[in-house]
């Protein structure tokens, strides 16, 4: 059973952003439906259940989903020596493209599927990105604590739960260096994510608190890569982060614009330094 | 206290609405899960609607829309109590007093005694004529699938009516784009679909937290802008139907707001898809 279908579905009007698309944590409140179905087609729901295994996820997000959309998913486990890896494509019901790329990892997980369960990964490779070598001038951009609504099937701080909370720290951060919701409207520019490294070391419960920083670990013509790190504010220990790659988009071309000279000096301010 | 009772004052949020630009239906059936809970504990059911193990059917007529910022209440009242319960419940703009939407409820089989006096006489919705399903659901497409999660559940803890809803929604969306009614035609074309009735029919045997669900649909009517969808949701292990909904709607002009005859390359890929009656 290499590919299996483990979704199928629609954008809804309330699940898009200010940047007038499929927000990314709708994405991922579906891909977690999505893994916990594969996991179960190769009888690891047990483990995922229990958890206590760290989770990455690369994302490549190639085409837009928009309000109305009528998509579908497909999984597959890829690997399954030493870490298992698997894979899901966000794909496009209407025209059959892959819109979206999951590649996911269990790490130190040793579930080896049978060779003829595993299919070939079609979706790009992720080569390593620099990582900061100091994380100090992280700047808060989102604090709370874990609610119903954040929980997953298993009952702890599901996926989705956890990149909403991104999402309202890249709207923080955004509006540090001005992409506020006015501008946003006036000017009619946004950010667009293409691609996401998300990082998770542990799942949080109903009530624990958390903390969010986020700093620019790339500065372009048009791309911004942002930094987030979400913590436990008790211990300082980190729970997740995601590092979030993409453009400011121009709303009514759908194509990337340089960002304007106010914005990028206050940008500027907040890059971090790279190794 | 009166047969006609309260059971919801609010308003329609701008997130709760869909591409059609009006309030979605699956957030109709939001509030009605409460209104139903509210009238069940009024009239000392709300133990048997906890305890479910019945199968349960909602014959909805959608009549005035309701849109982003719109107030409006639910009144609910018993109707009968012979062979089943029946309940009725009517969404009333808080603004005109007008009647907008009639969900007429039967809880198949349950035994239940009510005083007359909480027993509505005057039920003032309408009629529900018989529609014939597709005997052959062989042509059925596949419209959705996914698992039961935390914010598809009810207060009971089960697979809400809401829950239900919100994935026939998405099965719509899905035959729509099938038909070519997508995303892309409805922003540039100004074209909906828009509900005005809803046969929803939920088993006895409910679904939980991390239940597997698959939706398949077909067209069961075609006409000249009317069109209804057959939607059938079922456990994919067993093939046990969990809820169907029979969905009558029109292709809707997005601007006039009023029903727009099918365009004939959707008219074509449409027939397709109707279903042998």
């Amino acid at each position: 059973m290499p590919w299996i279908e483990t979704y199928r579905g629609a954008a809804s009007p309330w699940e898009c952003d200010v940047t007038e698309h499929f927000t990314l944590a709708f994405y991922v409140d579906r891909i977690a439906m999505a893994e916990a179905t594969l996991a179960e087609g190769l009888g690891l729901l047990g483990m995922l259940r229990e958890g206590g295994f760290a989770r990455r996820y690369d994302v490549r997000l190639a085409r837009e989903l928009r309000a109305g959309s009528a998509f579908h998913i497909e999984s597959a486990a890829t690997r399954g020596d030493g870490s298992l890896r698997l894979g899901h494509r966000v794909v496009d019901s209407v025209s059959g493209e892959v819109a979206t790329w999951f590649d996911g990892y269990w790490d130190g997980v040793d579930a080896k599927p049978p060779a003829e369960g595993l299919a070939r990964w079609n979706g790009p490779d992720f080569a390593p990105r620099p990582e900061p070598t100091d994380l100090a001038r992280l700047i808060p951009s989102m604090a709370g604590r874990v609610q119903p609504g954040d929980l997953d099937e298993f009952g702890r701080m599901g996926l989705a739960g956890m990149v909403h909370k991104f999402s309202d720290a890249a709207v923080q951060f955004g509006a540090a260096i001005g992409l506020t919701a006015d501008y946003i409207k006036t000017a009619r520019r946004s950010f667009s994510a293409f691609e996401l490294r998300l990082r998770i070391a542990r799942s949080p419960g109903l009530g624990e608190a958390y903390r969010i920083d986020t700093g620019l670990a790339h500065l372009g013509n048009t791309s911004l890569r942002y930094l987030h790190v979400m913590r436990d504010p008790t211990t300082g220990r980190e729970i997740a982060r995601a590092d979030r790659y993409g453009v400011q988009l121009d709303l009514d071309a759908r194509r990337p614009a340089p960002l304007a000279p106010e914005l990028r000096e206050r940008a500027q301010r907040l890059l971090l330094p790279m190794g | 206290m009166e047969p006609w009772i309260e059971t919801y004052r609010g308003a329609v949020s701008p997130w709760e609405t869909d591409v059609t630009e009006h309030f979605t239906v699956a957030f109709y059936f939001d509030r009605i899960a409460m209104a139903e809970a509210s009238l069940a504990a009024e009239l000392g059911l709300g133990e048997t609607l906890r305890a479910g193990g019945f199968a349960r059917r909602y014959d909805v007529r959608y009549a005035r829309e309701l849109r982003a910022g719109s107030a409006f209440h639910i009144e609910s009242a018993a109707l009968s109590t012979e062979a089943g319960v029946r309940l009725g419940h009517r969404f009333v703009d808080s603004v005109t007093g007008e009647a907008i939407t009639w969900f007429d409820v039967h809880w198949d089989g349950v035994a239940a005694t009510v005083p007359d006096s909480r027993i509505a006489g005057d039920w003032d919705g309408p009629e529900f004529e018989t529609r014939a399903d597709p005997k052959d659901l062989a042509r059925l497409i596949p419209t959705a699938a996914g698992r039961v999660q935390p914010g598809d559940l009810d207060e009971f803890g089960r697979m809400g009516i809401c829950g239900i809803v919100h994935k026939f929604t998405d099965s719509s969306v899905q035959i729509g784009a099938a038909i070519g009614l997508t995303a892309d035609y409805i922003k540039t074309g100004r074209r909906g679909f828009s509900t005005f009735e809803f046969r929803v029919r939920v088993a006895a045997e409910s679904v939980g937290l991390g239940d597997i669900y698959r939706n398949r649909t077909g067209i069961a009517h075609l006409g000249n802008s009317s069109l209804r969808f057959l939607h059938v949701m079922s456990d994919p292990k067993t093939g046990r139907e969990i809820a169907r909904l029979g969905q009558f709607g029109v292709t809707l002009d997005l601007d006039k707001r009023r029903p727009a005859g099918l365009a004939p390359e959707l008219r074509e890929r449409a027939e397709r898809l109707v279903l042998p009656t």
